[in-house]
């Protein structure tokens, strides 16, 4: 897939749990592991503000481009 | 509104039961009833679906045991059939009700008319030559209408498959 979430790198640098992460986003774990691994197809507006909130960072900290 | 689709699914389930247990018992009755004409001429002349088909003894065991086969197929086409739908009823989930394992019932419902179709249309072929050398026979077999249905059931099996590549990608939408 060309988009790649970093959430793993902006998890280390806020010192957060994923589980934590996702309690506050409010999405299961498994679906926070969907999202960690690639496998997403899509994420919705809302989710991807929750995690911005949580995390204190920009849409683009997050979601990378690749070619 | 979930209890009535609940009682729908109930009596729709109750229902295909019975077709299938009488279409079993119909196939049963015409099995028992070949084997014992065949040993024993001295039956009574009507079947139990109420033609006079051990007449045609006496056109030769090849055509009779044909036309009791066909009789046969599409009963056990029919039955087949019910089963597969009361599998469905089991396997599907109202909450996430795209499944491979529905689809692919649905399409082998599909499939199992088109064979019963193809049957059919043969049986009538045959009971038509039958009819003229004047035997009291069935003469409609319905197989437009089970061709008919196996086009339908495809075509929402199609439909159908569509919606779990739907279901994944949302289920895969975070």
């Amino acid at each position: 897939m060309p988009i790649i979430i970093n959430l793993d790198v902006m998890l280390a640098q806020r010192k957060m749990k994923s589980k934590e992460l996702a309690e506050i986003v409010g999405i299961t774990q498994a679906n926070l592991s969907i999202l960690r691994s690639g496998k997403a197809k899509a994420v919705r507006f809302s989710t991807l503000e929750a995690i911005c909130k949580a995390l204190d960072c920009q849409p683009g900290d997050i979601l990378e481009y690749t070619s | 509104m979930k209890s009535n689709t609940s009682t729908i699914y109930t009596v729709l389930k109750i229902v295909f039961w019975i077709i299938l247990i009488g279409h079993l018992i119909q196939t049963g009755s015409i099995i028992i009833n070949y084997f014992i004409s065949v040993f024993n001429p001295n039956v009574p002349n009507n079947t139990f679906l109420g033609d006079s088909s051990s007449n045609l003894n006496e056109l030769g065991l090849r055509h009779y045991t044909s036309y009791l086969s066909f009789q046969t197929a599409i009963l056990l086409s029919k039955a087949y059939m019910a089963y597969l739908a009361i599998k469905i009823f089991d396997k599907i989930n109202l909450a996430n009700p795209f499944s491979e394992t529905v689809a692919n019932l649905i399409v082998n419902i599909s499939h199992t008319a088109l064979g019963a179709g193809v049957i059919a249309i043969i049986a009538q072929g045959h009971t038509q030559w039958l009819a003229k050398q004047g035997f009291d026979v069935m003469k409609e077999w319905n197989g437009g209408q089970f061709l008919f249905l196996a086009g339908i059931i495809f075509i929402i099996a199609q439909i159908f498959k569509r919606g779990i590549e739907l279901q994944q990608e949302n289920e895969l939408t975070i």
